[in-house]
């Protein structure tokens, strides 16, 4: 049992690297403690207690560490009351452009360089915007019955009208990886 | 607010306590049946220091008793606030609970 709990402790101490630095380096530390007196006081208990304490002590820092990391990346910097109705905006002129005009290369410019400026601006949230902008194209495309009006059946979509929902948020990662990149290369220059 | 936000906030306003501190206070008093993880802990703690509902406090009741690095957290006036308005919120839902014959009156299932 005693190999059994030291096991779990260095799981568990891998496990809190899925937390984000600063959260670590905050709490880290009171999360350790606070896992080994906790143990402490399930071994006191019988082993089935401290068995299921060490199964429920792993799920919860791997769940919540995932959790925590996601909510920073996913949501980090996303000022909805702004993104939402400007990407909005965007998605629809670009798919209403494209509606008018039918020209592909147009769309397919807008939907790779609105979300890639936004990737290079905002690495962290890029794909929130970017996913939101593909939505509405979408949403435009399905809207102006070009499905109809090419004489398809009903109800067979044209799978091409899903391309803006990937290819958005693939050019926000892309400049996200570029402002990545660029940030990274900057940093190597000063510490020489 | 989530459960374990209501929780945290609770156990801190009859006053400060550490991290470990307030996990014994919320399993305490539920008589065991409820207990958070360090790392849900940790992570509401987070939360409610983000949300300006708690804060970190600068003296230690005892610190000759006590771990320095500790730190120790104090329910702001705002948290308290919105620790009040989740309590009636979750009364009038025992209430709704009562009058549909979901509870006896004693409060026993």
């Amino acid at each position: 049992m005693k190999f059994l709990a030291r096991v779990t402790r260095v799981v568990y101490e891998a496990l809190i690297f899925l937390y984000p630095r600063d959260f670590r380096y905050s709490h880290g530390r009171e999360m350790r403690q606070a896992f080994a007196a906790s143990l402490s006081e399930s071994a006191a208990q019988g082993v089935w207690k401290q068995l299921s304490y060490l199964g429920g002590a792993l799920v919860d820092v791997a769940s919540s560490g995932v959790a925590e990391r996601t909510d920073r990346v996913v949501f980090a910097g996303v000022d909805w009351h702004r993104v939402l109705p400007v990407a909005t905006g965007l998605g629809v002129l670009a798919g209403y452009a494209h509606v008018r005009s039918d020209d592909d290369v147009l769309l397919l410019t807008l939907l790779v360089a609105l979300p890639f400026i936004y990737g290079v601006l905002r690495p962290l949230a890029a794909w929130v915007p970017a996913l939101i902008i593909g939505i509405a194209v979408f949403a435009v495309q399905l809207a102006s019955q070009k499905v109809v009006q090419a004489g398809m059946p009903r109800g067979d979509l044209d799978h091409l009208l899903l391309l803006p929902l990937l290819v958005a948020p693939a050019a926000a990662l892309v400049g996200a990886m570029v402002r990545s990149a660029a940030t990274g290369l900057a940093t190597a220059s000063t510490g020489r | 607010m989530t459960s374990a936000m209501f929780d945290v906030l609770l156990a801190l306003t009859d006053g400060e306590r550490h991290g470990y501190a307030i996990m014994q206070e919320i399993a305490r008093r539920n008589c065991g049946k409820r207990k958070l993880g360090p790392g849900t802990l940790y992570r509401t703690v987070q939360q409610l220091l983000r949300l300006g509902l708690i804060t970190e406090s600068g003296e230690r009741p005892d610190p000759a008793m006590d771990d320095e690095r500790r730190r120790y957290y104090r329910i702001t006036p705002a948290g308290r606030e919105a620790a009040r308005d989740e309590a009636r919120r979750l009364e009038e839902i025992v209430q709704t609970a009562r009058a549909r014959h979901l509870l006896d009156v004693g409060g026993a299932s």
